[in-house]
């Protein structure tokens, strides 16, 4: 087993960042136009230098690719295109040594229908693998579950002709969903997660959660059967990988999120983490409605979570724009508003990446940041947004925003040396946002930078535990643009100011806890005139932002 | 030296600075609190002055102290010979003191009596602090959780704030700042204690905010803007209607048609005198008189209750759990009676219409924009607000309403332009050009 960075820290995912990277579209060491595990490891020092505590890497294994890897034909090997087990393994060591930690995906719902599994499955209803998928004779029962891919599939069941039964599916009908009432394939499931802990990885991140089981009569989501198994399966993890973590995929309203953590008295006792979905719509929402109810609500409805749990929140992933849990009112409005185009619109929700979303305006893109860095939560950034990436909404399904990290102003962006027409996706070369215009190279060089305005941000975040494990506290103020809130852990105080108008703003603040103190803002270490008995005024240029310090060594 | 009239001339609640007021009685209530080596003496005072031949009585608590108090240089009234005498409620410790009678109700014997409704959450040392930026009261955030507002002009007989938030307490507390409790003296009440939301925001801050995006870009339609406030207004109108809902309650009625008739008269009345400030007003009496006719002629039954009698966008909340209305005093300058008097709930419809009419339009004045474009848009955002609010209120689509909302909204009109003319003559465009759209 490889040895674990800083291994005494149990609750590091408290408090890191976190960056999803694709593989396949991070770094090319072999020149076949694809990226892979090597190159990946070559680019570790960058993400150090950035400040990244834990890589998220979504699906390596061997797949068809009818669903960006989320559809897995072997559980337990790395796609041969993007290197072997071993590679695997030097990334994880690599990584290890720079003190920075790796999440993998992990697909617990279903497989693809190339997996072996369900290969036998079809081909061999006694076997031992018959009973691996949800088989039936007619496509009338679990009539209450929703079809989540409403564009593509009429049905959650679809007829095998080979095995000549219909097979259970919540989401593509290649990806059968696995019967986890069969302890066979628990077990087989809980050893394949094994393989990837004995590798030295600290976590996984588990897709697709919620439909793990399906039974008459319920919606087939969030079921006790669906809960049970992720306890089984946390504490098979603490007992023999301590410090691993489980990251949950459950796109559900947060109130019903919550129950994914576990027993609240006693810490959680299911996964470490969940991805909180609504805040990132909010945030989009409140900017455009320069108001800050969209946040202040969701914050005010978001429920406390056990103490050994944290949230993960995001602004942009390799997935769409979510509105799953927006209002309908709301959902039509975010789509008029970013979605002008039709190519764009394809299920629910919208592909694209941060900086387009904004019109490439850079104080919009920091203020984003500043909140997804300063809200409660672990945060996730996806690659390429800390130099303001953009986007092809011409390439099909979720691939325009997992074109080619864009590293250099040569060919291919420096991704790879291989000849432009063999890359897997094209690099952006648009003028606004193609490679010779952003790309890493070039920011690294300038020190006003959105890369290095990033990465100043990321180590202020590091030296202040308020912001990991502090709590929330919505401060209000006079200005109904203007979201304020204090982050607390301890006697680590930050006061966090944002201006969601595109205006210059005023604020006044009821900081009278703070009476006497300094605010020091943290950008630039400027002390701010001293809190006094009335409210404090502070103003703000339009989609301006501050972190302050309210320190007792500065009164 | 300062005087105690001196002082009171320079309050924003005080309403008669004429040369000829004097103050008539000063009815001193028993120490709250005995002045003593550890603290200041503080009591309630009513101060009944006399201007122009008609008595207000103010209600001023004061704190003694033996010493100047520094930090209260504004707060001093008067020096009495022995002691400095402060406004209490500027004045911590006299406000701990006036805040220590709910700590234990029942303790009090003397003429001011404390009562409370459930549970407050207070101590001895639960900190006060000022709300600034008020008009008609002075209130107090008390521990960050609740406002203590202490009347300024106070009558004989139950507040209305009072009365309404007692009754609400059951129905309508989710849609309202529910009442914890009050001090009274004889029949008068002195001070209310209710929920304070400390993050929230008034509709009237919110609704600006929004206009201000769209007055940026005058030429994208009010629908397609970022900042747009119609969702916001049709929640309000929701909870508008929910609160006189819950304010049926207090009884219902159908006006009389010599009910009617009073209520006309009194739309006429009230434009006429407002024609002494305004004279151009003259211009459109026969067009108003026009809709209020409109009004006598209604032949359909007018449900009548109590309503909140001052409802503007200022005395609406935002909170992150939706809005709740505050203020129910009704119009301060009012008598009790006419405060308490059933009327149909579409006045206070009429005011939350005029407010989102009044919040763009204030924009525009402050920024001293008046080109076509800016105007066009401050009335499309109007438009689409009033029609999202009256939509969230469900306000029936039928003749006796749209009659009758309409001649309030002209009173109110009128009512401003004569506040306006008095007091902000460069905001009387608003309520004139208002007339002008609701006339033609």
């Amino acid at each position: 087993m490889i040895e674990h960075p800083q291994p005494n820290q149990p609750d590091w995912f408290k408090r890191a960042v976190f960056y999803e990277v694709l593989v396949r579209s991070f770094s090319d060491s072999n020149d076949d136009g694809t990226g892979d595990i090597c190159g990946l490891i070559e680019k570790l020092d960058y993400l150090d230098w950035l400040g990244v505590d834990c890589l998220w890497i979504p699906p390596l294994f061997p797949s068809p690719l009818r669903d960006g890897g989320y559809d897995v034909a072997d559980l337990t090997d790395v796609a041969s295109e993007l290197g072997t087990i071993d590679d695997f393994a030097r990334l994880v060591t690599e990584a290890h040594r720079r003190g920075m930690r790796i999440i993998i995906d992990f697909v617990m719902n279903h497989t693809s229908d190339q997996h072996p599994w369900f290969q036998s499955s079809r081909a061999d209803p006694d076997g031992p693998y018959g009973d691996f998928f949800v088989w039936r004779d007619t496509d009338t029962a679990y009539r209450d579950a929703r079809i989540i891919f409403v564009d593509t599939e009429a049905s959650n069941w679809t007829w095998d002709p080979v095995r000549k039964q219909y097979f259970w599916h919540r989401f593509y009908s290649h990806q059968p969903d696995l019967n986890f009432d069969n302890p066979a394939v628990v077990t087989a499931v809980i050893d394949a997660l094994d393989f990837w802990l004995e590798l030295g990885i600290d976590g996984f991140r588990l897709d697709a959660v919620p439909y793990l089981f399906e039974r008459d009569g319920t919606d087939s989501e969030n079921l006790p059967q669906t809960h049970g198994l992720l306890k089984r399966i946390r504490g098979h993890i603490d007992n023999r990988y301590p410090g691993r973590i489980l990251l949950a995929e459950a796109n559900q309203w947060p109130a019903d999120v919550v129950d994914y953590f576990g027993d609240f008295d006693g810490g959680g006792d299911e996964c470490h983490m969940c991805f909180h979905f609504p805040v990132m719509p909010r945030i989009f929402m409140a900017v455009r409605r320069e108001s800050r109810y969209p946040i202040s609500e969701i914050m005010d409805q978001t429920p406390a979570i056990p103490a050994g749990c944290q949230w993960g929140i995001f602004l942009r992933n390799h997935d769409e724009l979510t509105l799953e849990m927006v209002t309908t009112d709301d959902r039509d409005y975010m789509w008029s508003e970013y979605a002008v185009d039709p190519r764009m619109k394809a299920n629910i929700g919208i592909r694209r990446r941060l900086a387009p979303l904004l019109d490439n305006a850079t104080d919009q893109m920091e203020l984003f940041t500043a909140l997804l860095l300063s809200l409660p939560g672990s945060p996730v950034l996806y690659y390429g947004d800390e130099i303001g990436m953009g986007d092809n909404i011409w390439l099909g399904d979720r691939d325009g925003v997992r074109t080619p990290m864009q590293w250099t102003p040569d060919r291919n962006a420096g991704f790879s040396r291989a000849t432009p027409g063999r890359l897997t996706l094209p690099v952006i070369m648009d003028p606004v946002f193609g490679y010779q215009s952003v790309n890493v190279e070039a920011q690294t060089q300038d020190r006003s930078s959105l890369l290095h305005w990033t990465r100043r941000m990321l180590q202020i975040r590091k030296q202040h535990a308020a912001f990991g494990l502090g709590s929330f506290g919505d401060l209000g103020g006079s200005n109904p643009s203007v979201l304020s809130y204090v982050r607390t852990h301890g006697d680590d105080v930050m006061l966090c100011v944002n201006n969601l108008s595109r205006f210059a703003q005023p604020v006044e603040l009821d900081l009278s806890d703070f009476e006497g103190i300094n605010p020091v803002e943290m950008f630039g270490g400027v002390e701010f005139p001293a809190i006094g008995q009335l409210p404090y005024l502070l103003t703000l240029a339009g989609h301006g932002f501050y972190w302050f310090r309210l320190s007792e060594l500065a009164r | 030296m300062t005087t105690r009239l001196d002082y009171l001339r320079r309050q924003r609640w005080f309403a008669y600075a004429s040369a000829d007021t004097t103050i008539e009685v000063v009815r001193v209530l028993p120490w709250s609190r005995p002045p003593d080596a550890f603290g200041p003496g503080v009591r309630f005072e009513l101060v009944t002055v006399i201007s122009g031949g008609i008595r207000t009585t103010y209600n001023v608590p004061a704190s003694y102290r033996s010493e100047p108090f520094s930090g209260l240089d504004n707060a001093l009234m008067e020096f009495d010979g022995d002691f400095y005498v402060y406004d209490a409620m500027l004045d911590a410790h006299a406000r701990s003191a006036i805040l220590a009678g709910f700590l234990d109700p029942n303790a009090e014997a003397g003429p001011v009596r404390y009562e409370l409704t459930g549970d407050l959450d207070l101590d001895a040392s639960t900190a006060t602090v000022p709300l600034i930026a008020e008009q008609s009261n002075t209130s107090i955030i008390v521990g960050n959780r609740y406002l203590l507002k202490l009347f300024r002009r106070v009558d004989a007989g139950r507040n209305p704030d009072i009365e309404i938030g007692v009754a609400l307490s059951t129905t309508g507390a989710e849609f309202t700042a529910p009442i914890r409790g009050w001090a009274t003296v004889d029949d008068v009440d002195l001070v209310m204690i209710y929920d304070y939301y400390a993050s929230a925001t008034d509709g009237w801050d919110s609704a600006r905010a929004s206009f201000r995006d769209l007055a940026a870009e005058p030429e994208v339609d009010p629908t397609d803007a970022g900042a747009d406030f119609a969702p916001e207004s049709a929640r309000l109108g929701q909870v508008v209607a929910r609160v006189h809902q819950a304010m049926s309650v207090m009884g219902t009625a159908i006006w009389a048609p010599q009910d009617m008739e009073q209520l006309v008269a009194r739309f006429i009345a009230r434009f006429d005198e407002t024609t002494a400030t305004a004279p151009w007003l003259l211009s459109w009496r026969a067009a108003a008189l026009d809709a209020y006719a409109g009004v006598a002629a209604l032949d359909e039954p007018i449900a009548i209750q109590r309503v909140h009698g001052d409802l503007h966008l200022g005395q609406t909340l935002r909170t992150v759990g939706g809005w709740r209305l505050i203020d129910f005093e009704g119009e301060p300058a009012k008598s009790l009676s006419d405060r308490r008097r059933f009327d149909s709930p579409l006045r206070d419809v009429a005011g939350m219409v005029r407010s989102l009419d009044y919040a763009p339009h204030s924009v525009l004045l402050q920024t001293a924009s008046d080109s076509a474009p800016a105007r066009l848009a401050a009335i499309a955002w109007a438009r689409r607000n009033q029609e999202a609010f009256l939509d969230g209120y469900g306000l029936a689509a039928e003749h006796t309403s749209y009659v009758l909302l309409r001649a309030y909204q002209i009173d109110k009109a009128v009512y401003e332009v004569g506040y306006e003319t008095t007091h902000r003559p460069a905001w009387t465009q608003i309520p004139r050009d208002a007339l002008g759209r609701l006339l033609t």
